[in-house]
């Protein structure tokens, strides 16, 4: 499953890139996140709850982020285990400053799902994924116009 | 398959069901049909607490036709639908929608505000409410509220319902016009790879104005207002039709999954539009005016 898109954020550059890489900020942006600890430098170890209607699982996992250069990019590995399958992703983030002073984000990576979730879930996982993307930088989005 | 332990409840009103629904919160899940509920809570994947069943309330099947509106019951089935002549009179769009969804046993057991609530993005009745201008009328602790099919699916399995409210009826105003349901269905599941249902008025020949509902291509049912602004005033054959329903994703992200690309999805869009404009204006053609 391919996931790509772009999102806009107010601010420059340098702000969206710190503000993705604040694990205060990321823990209050990933939808469903119940827990969020740094566990060593670019390093997080994650608990949420996602729900696609009246399916809910908790996910326990861990995100990596790699290939730091700010504030142009990064990279970002997820795995994350439940009761009900195992979802592992990928995907390199750019930012770009636009010429209304904001800046774009574009994400471009990959997921993969297995286990149950896989076997009876396949015809909504694309749809599913592209809604906690969307979800999460439009909470990133209010965070940004709510700090400055 | 067995299901995790819950409670059950089942009330004689809907007053008492929405009590219910407030004291338990997230924790709870409606049932009319249980074809949508029901697997995902086999398999685990939905695990409420509380299951409020609600066939014992009277009345909330009943389909009746009011002031040349149909009202749908929110529990009547979809083979009910399938076999109602009110609904045949009124809105036969819907008739030949029902007929399309699942098999036997699906439509025999499963029901429409079931299906609605679920906001299945590729169930059946989505498009076809969207096309014939249906409001769903929700109750909770505040009273009765309707709220227009196109403001009522909101994303992926996402509605306008809030979680103490129940869908209790779907009004349609009774048609003037045409209407018809083309789909393709992933034929394991029967659930639409792409479904579009239109309703076409005509006037001295030509389109006067159509509304088209289709499913199953994005995360949400939808009306692609670009076709529909196409449509109006074109002339019902083949190539105008076609034309007019170039845009049929116009401003839509079209999902993928192992059935089918996002761009196989885009591409049945415009033809299965096409068809069911075409055959929606056909019928117009020969229902009085």
């Amino acid at each position: 499953m391919k996931l790509s898109g772009t999102a806009e954020l107010s601010g420059s550059a340098a702000e969206a890139f710190d503000r993705l890489l604040d694990p205060a900020v990321l823990a209050r942006c990933i939808p469903g996140c119940e827990r969020l600890e740094e566990v060593g430098p670019g390093r997080y170890e994650v608990v949420l709850r996602a729900g696609v209607g009246p399916a809910k699982g908790r996910f326990a996992g861990t995100i990596v982020l790699s290939d730091i250069e700010r504030p142009s990019g990064y990279s970002i590995t997820v795995n994350g285990m439940s009761t009900v399958g195992h979802v592992q992703g990928g995907a390199r983030v750019r930012l770009e400053a636009t010429q209304e002073g904001t800046t774009a984000i574009h994400y471009e990576g990959e997921g993969r799902v297995s286990g149950l979730l896989a076997s009876v879930g396949a015809r909504l996982i694309d749809a599913a994924a592209k809604q906690v993307a969307r979800k999460f930088f439009e909470l990133l989005a209010e965070e940004a116009a709510s700090t400055g | 398959m067995i299901p995790a332990r819950f409670d059950y409840a089942a009330p004689d009103t809907i007053d008492e069901a929405i009590e219910l629904l407030q004291r338990h919160g997230e924790d709870a899940k409606v049932l009319t049909g249980g074809h949508s509920l029901v697997p995902m809570m086999k398999l685990r994947l939905a695990r409420p607490g509380m299951v409020i069943d609600l066939r014992k309330i009277g009345g909330l099947r009943d389909i009746r036709r009011a002031n040349g509106t149909l009202e749908i019951g929110a529990a009547a089935t979809h083979a009910q639908v399938m076999d109602s002549q009110d609904v045949r009179d009124a809105c036969e769009l819907l008739c030949e929608t029902a007929g399309e969804i699942g098999d036997v046993q699906v439509r025999n057991a499963g029901t429409i505000g079931g299906s609605v609530v679920h906001a299945d993005p590729a169930a059946d009745w989505p498009a076809a409410l969207l096309a014939c201008g249906a409001t769903m009328v929700l109750r909770g602790p505040g009273g009765e509220r309707a709220v227009a099919a196109e403001d009522f699916f909101l994303g992926l399995m996402e509605s306008a319902a809030r979680p103490d409210e129940i869908l209790t009826t779907i009004r349609v105003p009774a048609s003037n016009g045409g209407g018809a349901y083309r789909k393709l269905a992933q034929s394991a599941s029967g659930f639409a790879l792409a479904g579009v249902a239109a309703s076409v008025i005509l006037d001295g020949g030509a389109i006067a104005s159509a509304r088209v509902g289709i499913t199953g291509v994005s995360d949400r049912a939808y009306r692609p207002q670009a076709v529909e602004t196409a449509l109006a005033g074109c002339a019902p054959d083949e190539q105008a039709v076609a034309d007019a329903c170039q845009n049929a994703t116009e401003g839509v992200e079209a999902l993928a999954d192992v059935h089918a690309s996002a761009r196989y999805r885009e591409n049945l869009a415009r033809v299965l539009t096409r068809r069911a404009v075409l055959a929606a204006a056909e019928r117009a053609r020969g229902s009085p005016a």
